[in-house]
């Protein structure tokens, strides 16, 4: 019994073939042509920056640069569909860029052309453009759920998915720029607040989504990893609208170093796959109940669920905002209408065997980064407060949630833990992940603190 | 390795409450917070610095121990295993793997043997041949590195704890125990501090403060240790040129960074550097970062106001940041220690709200990111403040928060006066009206004639002729009017209304306030007139404001009794010094740690993305050719590896161009 007359049977529903590089090559072997061609494209692109505005730039800055030169050509060797969106979202920053400046000339700029301008106003502004990405990443977990029922809602929800991760993209590297506009010494990388990585945690999940999609073959696991991308959603527009989160603020000087562009990037390849994995394990625990009759197995997938939606009301202020009850209320429905279907959508995803080797890949990738991206914060707390580890909470639960996923990957492959016990860890995984990310900065006092929301 | 589990968790456990529990605080704030029972379980646990405690750096010993033993014992075994080509096997036991294939081939074993070489090498594998008779068993493997990760992985582990432990505060304490140091508690001057006071100064390993006010020098850091703080001379002087900061208009500071000239005190050699956050000087192994700022004695002038007593005659006092005086013995003898004055406060005052001005450390250091706090509207910058304590005779000190500048709280300007408790308390303000000059004087004056019996009862008696009519009415009204405003004087509106019986309280109230505003009325005028001003004019142009004034002013003396000071001080000028709060270290233990996340980082990545695979193929001669037998396996199994054994299994087949046995 191999995978392939696995993926087989599920293809009836869902058409593609499985295969290990993502994308139409099937395998991934040398790079060729088109490579070189990126390759070149991206090495323009940087020297042309370099030549320009190297007076702007220290030497770390330069290095970084060339740096992503080879990572982003790497990256588009790995998966053929990034250099797509590379290029796509690429021109049309470049596009709102020429768009902002009255004159043509690129490096002017007037960020009052936003109110004027048609295509900026409502679409390719960084603001517009990310109100898009949450629109569109709405709009895809209905497609995906419809889909267990039809197969164009799904591939729907698939291009939906994609159009977000464009806009989320594009909206972030306008922001870049329009933070450059803002002052002279205002702009950054929009890495820097709650509002930007939220952002930045929508379309790495996303993005790493499609990768295991496109791999695996199949789109049952839309819904289930859109889910959390939705919850990110309604609390990226719920800080938007009741703290005008969306505006650009300057950087405190503990964030003037180019060393945010390292640990936080890498810090959220961690998160979200560990929140695309958490979200694999509960369609895996689903599945695996797919044929009870009774509901008494569910009730800790059921408790779980709930408590994960519960989080935020955590979080939030002394006072029960409605907002949060509400999204408490509606993600406990979902649950349980998701638990009472089990049968038919645990019919439609894929094999067990294939949900435990997206958990584990997933968490794997993910705690590879998160290593990095701890140590890279160490290095940079070394060189910006004088010691790489203080006991700090961000710090010390950093190493909690690292040591929890060290665990899980223990249990495994020494183990050789598998099943439902490690789905359910999984799924638990994210109520320490999420507190970790979110929870120290709002609940606990200390250099990472962003106070109470 | 269970037992190092149930360690790993309990690490877990205690790190979670520590980043629950504020660390490093003073003994007071943690009473107050649990109380003195609870305050005392905790302190036999070591909960205040859970990090440092004895307990939590055995269990990470012992971790550290065990790891190191796991490696021991485990390394020549994997070594062994990863150099084997385990070319051993007998083929037979082949058949029982469960990834095998059975070919048949024209070629003879010796040929097979080659191109089968040539197939696996080209697919990445390195092999090696063994003969046996006239078969051939090619065993080969690849991705050996794969086990290099868990070594390099467990042995990082081991590497960072033992950086860490070099850098910790373990080495400091070990030299207080060993070489007798006394931590020193109290407040003197560096040059009094005695030797067993002050680290050694080839120290290897310690992390210091240091401030230095603007134009100043200092060649001393500061340990903490435990209560206490301990001495450390460095090899070199920093002297403070010029401490620059930049702000943005939401009061955060957007740059700071300090001038600083360094003179080796061996060689005499000296240079100029710029110390900013993210760029430290590193000198002679000792590391400078900039760290925050605070004030750095900056000289104060203020007026003392008492708050008690029929005078109103303010006393100019001088002060300077960080140093204790003592007030004049007509004001009460206190001792003020003056602990801080920022210049700009940028507070929120939408909604009327009460400044409360946040630590420094959460502007200057922290990664905050600018996060939007709610609605911004309200940001302004209210001018500059000081903050001082006052301590009273029996030891008890207040925090004190007071404004140089009025400011405006609903549409009507204030001087703040704050007060707390301790610094785990919100700040509370009395909020005492500016007056037609823009003074407190005229309040003062208010509140000194309150405190006269005499002009009490002259306003009294004028209340009562006001508003009642000749003979005993008039006469009742004096006398409740003079009562009430000696209650009052003493405990405000509070105090009117406890002594009275719970259900008459509130017709009470509605009787006693407008009388207490009333008779007030009569006593500022009488308070003018003692001050030679004229009397309030009731049809003046200005009269809204008198009002307003008035209402403010009764207020302020209803809650004046809670204010726990006979004394208020107003700051009325200063001269600002600034200084820089630098962080000095030594770390031996810093390129050991590197060392440790690179080795970690290389382990980690080797163990999920490097393939560790071991094909044997069998080839046995039979009629015509040779019969092959393959097997696949691997340590861990995934789906990618059914792939690649179908991808080995169809290469296979291809080569022997012949059909397979049964699978």
């Amino acid at each position: 019994m191999t995978s392939d007359s696995i993926a087989a049977r599920t293809a009836a529903a869902w058409p593609q073939a499985m295969n290990a590089s993502g994308d139409r090559r099937g395998r991934r072997g040398r790079p060729d042509w088109t490579d070189f061609a990126f390759f070149l494209l991206l090495a323009a692109g940087a020297g042309h920056v370099l030549t320009e505005y190297s007076a702007f730039m220290d030497d770390y800055e330069k290095l970084i640069l060339i740096g992503s030169v080879g990572l982003f050509s790497w990256m588009g060797w790995l998966w053929r569909p990034l250099r797509t969106l590379m290029v796509a979202t690429g021109l049309t920053a470049l596009l709102a860029i020429w768009l902002y400046s009255p004159t043509g000339v690129l490096l002017q700029g007037d960020l009052s052309r936003a109110e004027s301008v048609f295509l900026l106003k409502y679409l390719i502004s960084s603001q517009s453009a990310i109100l898009w990405m949450c629109a569109l990443f709405a709009l895809a977990t209905v497609c995906y759920w419809i889909g267990f029922a039809s197969r164009t809602a799904a591939w729907l929800g698939t291009v939906l998915t994609w159009a977000a991760v464009y806009a989320g993209v594009t909206g972030l590297l306008v922001r870049w720029r329009e933070g450059h506009l803002l002052g002279p010494d205002i702009g950054h990388i929009p890495v820097s607040n709650l509002y930007e990585v939220f952002v930045l945690l929508c379309l790495i999940t996303a993005l790493f989504y499609l990768y295991y999609e496109r791999r695996y073959a199949t789109r049952a696991l839309g819904g289930f990893v859109l889910l959390v991308i939705s919850s990110l959603v309604v609390f990226l527009l719920w800080y938007s609208f009741t703290r005008d989160a969306y505006q650009i603020q300057p950087l405190v000087p503990a964030l003037k170093s180019w060393w945010m562009k390292l640990h936080v990037p890498a810090n959220f390849i961690g998160y979200g796959t560990f929140s695309l994995a958490a979200m694999v394990g509960f369609a895996y625990l689903v599945k695996s109940h797919g044929e009870t009759r009774t509901w008494k197995p569910l009730l800790p997938v059921f408790f779980l669920g709930a408590v994960l939606c519960a989080e935020p009301l955590i979080f939030g202020s002394r006072e029960l905002s409605a907002t949060w009850m509400l999204y408490f209320g509606i993600g406990a429905l979902i649950v349980g209408t998701i638990l009472a279907f089990r049968s038919p959508i645990a019919r439609r995803l894929p094999s067990l065997e294939i949900l435990d080797d997206i958990m584990y890949r997933a968490i794997a990738v993910g705690f590879a980064f998160f290593t990095v991206a701890t140590i890279l914060g160490a290095l940079w707390a070394a060189d910006a407060w004088g010691t790489y580890w203080q006991w700090d909470p961000k710090e010390t639960w950093a190493l909690i949630v690292w040591l929890n996923y060290a665990a899980w990957l223990h249990m495994r492959l020494i183990k050789g833990l598998r099943g439902a016990m490690s789905a359910y860890w999984a799924l638990a995984g994210l109520l320490v992940t999420s507190f970790a990310f979110l929870g120290v900065n709002m609940f606990l006092s200390g250099l990472h603190s962003y106070g109470e929301l | 390795m269970r037992f190092a589990i149930s360690l790993l968790v309990f690490i877990c456990v205690a790190s979670l409450i520590g980043t629950v529990l504020p660390q490093n605080q003073g003994a007071n704030s943690y009473i107050d917070q649990f109380g003195p029972f609870w305050f005392a379980v905790f302190d036999r646990f070591a909960i205040w610095h859970v990090y440092n405690s004895v307990w939590f750096l055995l269990i990470m010993a012992f971790l550290v121990v065990s790891t190191t033993l796991c490696v021991l014992r485990n390394a020549p075994k994997m070594l062994r295993d990863m150099r084997s080509f385990r070319e051993y096997v007998r083929g037979s036991s082949l058949k029982a793997f469960h990834h095998r294939v059975e070919l048949g081939s024209a070629w003879t074993p010796d040929q097979a043997c080659v191109e089968v070489g040539a197939l696996l090498q080209s697919q990445g594998f390195r092999y090696r041949v063994r003969e046996d008779g006239d078969s051939r068993m090619v065993a080969a493997k690849k991705g050996a590195a794969n086990r290099l990760g868990y070594l390099f992985a467990h042995v990082a582990i081991v590497v960072i704890c033992l950086g860490g432990l070099l850098d910790s505060e373990l080495p400091v304490r070990l030299q207080t125990w060993l070489l007798d140091k006394q931590p020193v508690t109290g407040n003197m001057l560096i040059s009094e501090v005695p030797e067993s006071g002050r680290l050694s100064a080839r120290n290897p390993s310690f992390r210091a403060n240091m401030l230095v006010p603007d134009g100043k020098q200092s060649s001393v850091g500061i340990v903490t240790v435990g209560q206490g703080v301990l001495l450390q001379p460095l090899p070199f002087t920093l002297k403070l040129n010029k401490f620059h900061i930049d702000y943005y208009e939401t009061g955060m500071p957007s740059d700071f960074r300090s001038d600083v000239t360094v003179t080796d005190l061996v060689t005499g050699a000296t240079f100029d550097r710029t110390i900013q956050v993210n760029e430290p000087l590193r000198y002679r192994g000792v590391t400078v970062y900039q760290s925050s700022f605070d004030d750095g004695g900056s000289s104060l002038r203020l007026k003392a106001w008492p708050l008690r007593g029929p005078s109103a005659l303010p006393v100019e006092i001088s002060g300077m940041v960080g140093r204790e005086s003592r007030l004049p013995a007509s004001l009460g003898g206190l001792i003020v220690d003056y602990t801080g004055l920022r210049v700009i406060n940028v507070e929120n005052m939408g909604d009327g709200q009460d400044p409360q001005p946040a630590d420094v450390i959460e502007h200057v250091a922290a990664v905050t990111g600018s996060a939007a706090r709610p609605r911004n509207d309200g940001l302004r910058n209210v001018g500059p403040s000081v903050q001082y304590r006052l301590i009273g005779a029996d030891g008890q000190a207040h925090e004190f928060n007071q404004y140089l500048l009025p400011v405006q709280i609903d549409d009507a300007p204030v001087f703040l006066l704050g007060v707390r408790d301790n610094e785990s308390q919100p700040y509370r303000y009395l909020r005492v009206p500016v007056d037609g000059q823009g003074t407190m004087d005229e309040f003062m004056q208010l509140r000194a004639a309150l405190d006269d019996a005499g002009l009490r009862d002259q306003a009294a008696r004028r209340f009562a002729d006001r508003n009642a009519p000749e003979g005993e009415q008039r006469e009742l009204m004096f006398q409740a009017a003079r009562g009430a405003l000696r209650t009052f004087a003493r405990d405000g509106f509070n105090g009117i209304v406890d002594a009275a019986p719970v259900d008459q309280r509130e017709k009470i109230l509605n009787f006693a306030v407008p009388m207490i505003q009333l008779s007030l009325t009569e006593l500022r005028d009488l308070a003018r007139a003692r001050n030679g001003l004229p009397a309030f004019d009731r049809q003046g142009p200005d009269v809204e404001r008198e009002l307003q004034w008035m209402r403010l002013a009764v207020l302020a003396l209803a809650t004046l009794p809670d204010y726990p000071a006979p004394v208020a001080l107003q700051l009325t000028g200063f001269d600002q010094v600034q200084a820089s709060v630098f962080q000095v270290a030594r770390s031996p233990g810093k390129t050991i740690v590197y060392i440790g996340c690179l080795l970690l980082v290389l382990g980690v990545f080797s163990m999920f993305y490097i393939r560790e695979r071991r094909v044997w193929v069998w080839i046995r001669p039979q009629d015509g050719g040779s019969a092959w037998l393959a097997a696949m396996t691997t340590q861990r199994r995934t789906l990618d590896f059914n792939h690649e054994f179908e991808r080995l299994r169809d290469a296979l087949r291809r080569l022997s161009g012949g059909h397979d046995h049964d699978v």
